[in-house]
């Protein structure tokens, strides 16, 4: 009997810090990469580091080509918060300051993020869940949403 | 702007459309095996098949013929798809070559740069001997502009060139001793008769890099020598104060080397850096920007280990410098048997051999900023020159030759950085002192410096930076230097 109680309870511990699963949104920003691309998966601070330029190349190789969404669209603010966690002000003045300390320009910038990381070869870049067109470019992240 | 009209063509519906019909007909197939197994008929499956099914047969035959007439429209769908796929890159591909641009790395090249513009005032006694050497006017001028051209050529090579735009030489002083001398840099231009002033280019960085991988790196040309927070900030709307501290005006370290540097990055743990770079110049010298006076090049080696977390950071750094220094007068002279053949004969009329180094300290935390600095060299001469007395950079009438001697200068800046408007808009105020300490030379110990610098910075975006600075310089042990007080306000930017 108490060994009964003792896995009732382990069970009930279990069930209560165990994650429950999260129904996709279309606002969750998915990191795609081109399809040539042997990325596999990145972490948050992988990804900063490139969108920041603090980094050339993926921990597992190959070089890294960031491509931002245009500034003012919603997808760069989301994207801005949720993995460079700076306000825009604070971007460009970071920016500005690695201009003339390193020489070292921001990302290009293209409206359809999605065709760009098609195209461009070793680039990575994000889009809403509903923008997303399967075949088109390999998920490496999911963000979700809120 | 970019197109993409890829996705937005009724060509993908279809592609969908179909997805959904084959995931469907391959259910259907599997519903049917269960029943061909059982050997049911089911009068409504066998009028939904298209294919005709010869009478008389067994319900197994009649089943198989379903399947495989199934399995055609199957193949038939997986064949339409992928010629849809293929058609969609294509037309992408058109799309593509419309725009300009291509699959490859695209070249590109930035064009962009600072200036500072300064207000400002020395207050000095006139009977002081920096009165004559300082600006003591209150005065405007241009302190910085500076012109960047960024190349990536490819995904792996890059180019930076830095110019500096100065009205210099013109205006400068050329000698105090025995007579006062400026230089004029003023000439006519005969077409129209017009004078013109010719100011100057100083070239900070020209280098060509090579970064295969994130930790190697070669960088070739002229570059930023890699010691130290100033000298790699360097530009006016980066450091906070408005005057250099004397570490960088002293030159302790070279800021700028003409050679080879082979440079990387590792990343030891999130958010953290550790950066390494190796240079090999040709030092210093009079010439170093050209050519070498002599064989010996000049090595470094730079180590520094940051965090960049959000709310705290710390970096500490350091660099090494080996190297020797020669400066060669000239002149012809006449060998051989005859005597008759034209030599130019080199003489060395300085030489030192120099070891020198620095180390840097940065901590931050939320807008808190702390940074320190210090750089120093000992140099050791091998053939010695008379000694110049410092400021005005005349030799000393005494005729004595210079002793080898140790310098060093260090300084502590600490800053905060009050948010006034936060956001997208922010503006922001940070109030920052500094405390310098300079030995020019140990050897004149008169010359040992103190200076206290304080003030305030406004900036209203991120382009634009507003100074107030005043300073406060005391040389303790100068027997005719009294103590000097600065004003200065500056306003800086970048385009």
């Amino acid at each position: 009997m108490t060994r009964l109680a003792s896995v009732v309870t382990v069970l009930a511990f279990v069930l209560a810090v165990a994650p429950v699963a999260r129904a996709e949104s279309p606002r969750d920003i998915l990191v795609v990469v081109n399809r040539a691309s042997t990325v596999d998966s990145v972490t948050i601070d992988e990804l900063r580091d490139v969108f920041l330029k603090k980094r050339a190349s993926w921990r597992s190789g190959g070089k890294t080509t960031p491509v931002n969404a245009s500034e003012g669209s919603s997808l760069r603010e989301d994207f801005r918060k949720r993995v460079l966690n700076m306000s825009s002000s604070a971007e460009k003045s970071y920016w500005q300051k690695r201009k003339i300390k390193a020489g070292e320009s921001r990302p290009a910038e293209f409206e359809n993020t999605l065709r760009a990381v098609f195209k461009l070869r070793g680039a990575v870049s994000y889009v809403y869940r509903s923008q997303f067109k399967e075949g088109t470019a390999r998920v490496v992240l999911v963000l979700p949403a809120g | 702007m970019i197109r993409f009209p890829r996705f937005k063509k009724p060509g993908l519906l279809t592609i969908s459309t179909m997805l959904l019909f084959l995931a469907g007909g391959t259910a259907v197939a599997q519903e049917i095996a269960p029943a061909s197994e059982s050997g049911e008929e089911d009068a409504s499956t066998e009028s939904a098949q298209s294919a005709p099914v010869p009478s008389g047969d067994s319900g197994d035959s009649r089943v198989e013929a379903q399947q495989e007439a199934q399995q055609k429209e199957i193949e038939q769908l997986r064949a339409d798809l992928e010629d849809l796929r293929a058609r969609m890159d294509e037309e992408d591909e058109i799309d593509f070559d419309e725009m300009g641009a291509s699959s490859e790395f695209e070249p590109s090249l930035d064009v962009y740069g600072f200036m500072a513009f300064y207000a400002g005032k020395w207050f000095i006694q006139e009977e002081d001997v920096m009165y004559g050497i300082m600006q003591n006017k209150f005065t405007f001028g241009i302190t910085d502009l500076n012109i960047y051209f960024s190349g990536h050529l490819t995904e792996t090579i890059s180019s930076l060139v830095e110019l500096r735009f100065t009205f210099l030489p013109n205006g400068a002083d050329a000698s105090f001793i025995p007579s006062y001398e400026r230089v004029d840099n003023t000439y006519m231009d005969n077409s129209t008769s017009e004078e013109l002033t010719l100011g100057g280019v100083i070239i900070e960085r020209a280098k060509m890099t090579w970064q295969p991988y994130d930790f190697f790196g070669v960088s070739a040309g002229r570059f930023l020598t890699p010691f130290g927070i100033w000298n790699i900030d360097h530009g006016a709307p980066v450091v906070i104060p408005i005057n250099k501290p004397y570490l960088m005006l002293r030159h302790t370290l070279p800021l700028n080397q003409t050679g080879l540097v082979v440079h990387g990055r590792f990343f030891p743990a999130a958010s953290t850096y550790f950066d390494y770079a190796v240079t090999l110049s040709n030092g210093r010298g009079p010439t170093e920007e050209i050519y070498d006076l002599d064989d010996n090049k000049a090595v470094g080696l730079r180590l520094r280990l940051s965090y960049e977390g959000q709310d705290v950071g710390f970096a500490v750094g350091a660099y090494g410098f080996f190297g020797h220094t020669t400066d060669v007068t000239k002149a012809p002279g006449f060998a051989g048997e005859d005597g008759t053949t034209l030599t130019i004969v080199e003489e060395i009329t300085e030489r030192y051999q120099e070891l020198a180094g620095s180390a840097d300290i940065l901590f931050r935390l939320w807008n808190f900023r702390l940074q320190s600095e210090v750089a120093g060299g000992y140099l050791k001469y091998r053939v010695r020159p008379l000694v110049v007395l410092p400021i005005v950079n005349v030799e000393s009438p005494s005729g004595e030759y210079q002793p080898d001697f140790l310098r060093y200068s260090l300084y502590v800046l600490a800053a905060y950085e009050i948010p006034i408007v936060s956001g997208d808009d922010a503006m922001s105020l940070t109030p920052f002192v500094m405390v310098e300490y300079d030995v020019m030379y140990d050897s004149l110990p008169e010359y040992d410096t103190w200076i206290y610098r304080g003030g305030l910075n406004f900036r209203p975006n991120s382009f634009v930076v507003l100074k107030a600075a005043c300073s406060y310089v005391r040389l303790p042990d100068a027997p005719n230097i009294a103590d000097i007080w600065t004003l200065a306000g500056q306003v800086a930017l970048t385009f």
